[in-house]
């Protein structure tokens, strides 16, 4: 990593600098905290800095929730948890970037979080975007205006971020991935048989279950969800669990 | 039925006051019941419309499959993370895909009965955890 000055005709000059601060503070107001302006200035920083193929990894409660690929101070790839963000052409791809950047600052919230670099290899495809481009993106009040006041987060990804460690499999419960402490993967995978067949078997008056919330200790809880194509299990805080089960 | 009244010296109605006072007490709610969870079924109900046995058995079974898991899950933490007081009510909440709500609460983790309750939105669910677990408590070692 250096850090020689801002080369591309694409960077706001320094004069800019108070703007797209100020502009950036005003995509924090949307947020319930200030952790996210720090969130979006350290990433556009990181991709200014980076020459080197790097993979960027944004770490809250030890779960991965972003993970940015960067080469020659540009941003290449991105995914937020786990969904990759595709833009539709290179032009478009500083507004995709900079949305799903948003949306990663809003999943944060107030929440603390790391950034872990690690050498990668750069994935195929065209798609550059030096962080002037992103700036100015966020910048756009047309984008600002994208990002809502109280958003509404997936459910699914609401779970997974806010999870010490979750398990999440497909409809048979014959596969799964699993993220976050390894130590709880055992509570979770035997938790998984008996979850298996709550949420596939059990119907009271007519309509199924989508969720339950099961405090396990004093400070830990268990969350189970039906998704789209199975279910996600999830160790949680007890004291996250409550204001969480009201979103599910 | 009635023979948790006679085995407790409670008399089985005392129990149906309590869960309509439950009931009538909480914002939304549609139902309040007793269960058994060893022998899965539903002792004593109290409800807005009439609910059939078979569907209140249902309900007891959910529940104990619920607690099962619990059981299940808590037993594979990590030893540090279980340590803890015993003896205090346990609630876990259930979301339905209609909007409603159940709360299942026991006096304490080895308690055999449970409270059962099904509430019309997930606020008014979260609103009466402490009544329910305070009832369930209440009604703890009533068999």
């Amino acid at each position: 990593m250096t850090t020689r000055p801002l080369p591309t005709m694409n960077e706001v000059s320094t004069a800019q600098q108070p703007e797209w601060q100020a502009r950036l503070a005003r995509v924090a107001r949307h947020q319930p905290g200030p952790m996210d302006d720090t969130l979006l200035a350290r990433l556009l920083q990181a991709v200014d800095e980076t020459i080197l193929p790097r993979r960027l990894s944004v770490i809250c409660a030890q779960s991965t929730m972003a993970t940015l690929v960067i080469c020659h101070r540009k941003l290449v790839a991105m995914d937020v948890a786990g969904h990759p963000v595709h833009p539709e052409t290179t032009a478009e791809a500083a507004v995709t970037f900079a949305a799903a950047l948003g949306r990663l600052a809003h999943m944060l919230g107030t929440r603390p979080f790391s950034l872990r670099s690690a050498p990668c290899r750069v994935p195929a495809g065209d798609m550059r975007c030096a962080s002037g481009n992103l700036k100015q993106a966020l910048m756009q009040d047309a984008k600002l205006q994208e990002i809502p006041a109280s958003p509404t987060l997936d459910p699914i990804e609401q779970v997974r971020q806010s999870a010490l460690a979750w398990l999440e499999t497909d409809q048979n419960c014959s596969n799964f991935v699993q993220g976050g402490d390894e130590k709880y993967s055992s509570c979770l995978q035997d938790s998984l048989r008996i979850a298996r067949q709550i949420i596939t078997s059990d119907r009271f008056l007519s309509d199924p279950i989508q969720w339950v919330a099961i405090p396990l200790s004093a400070e830990l809880s268990l969350i189970l969800r039906k998704t789209v194509h199975g279910k996600i299990l999830a160790i949680t805080s007890t004291e996250t669990v409550r204001n969480l089960t009201i979103s599910l | 039925m009635d023979s948790i009244g006679q085995q407790s010296g409670a008399p089985a109605n005392d129990i149906k006051t309590v869960l309509r006072q439950l009931r009538h007490g909480q914002t939304g709610c549609a139902l309040t019941s007793f269960a058994d969870l060893e022998t899965r079924l539903v002792l004593r109900s109290d409800s807005e419309g009439f609910i059939a046995q078979e569907r209140l058995d249902q309900l007891c079974q959910l529940a104990a499959k619920c607690f099962d898991l619990r059981e299940v899950a808590a037993a594979a933490l990590p030893r540090e993370q279980t340590e803890g007081e015993r003896d205090i009510p346990v609630t876990l909440v259930l979301g339905k895909d209609s909007g409603e709500s159940l709360i299942f609460s026991k006096a304490h983790e080895q308690a055999r009965e449970a409270l059962l309750c099904r509430f019309n939105t997930p606020e008014g669910a979260e609103a009466a955890i402490a009544a329910t677990e305070h009832t369930a408590t209440l009604l703890s070692g009533v068999k």
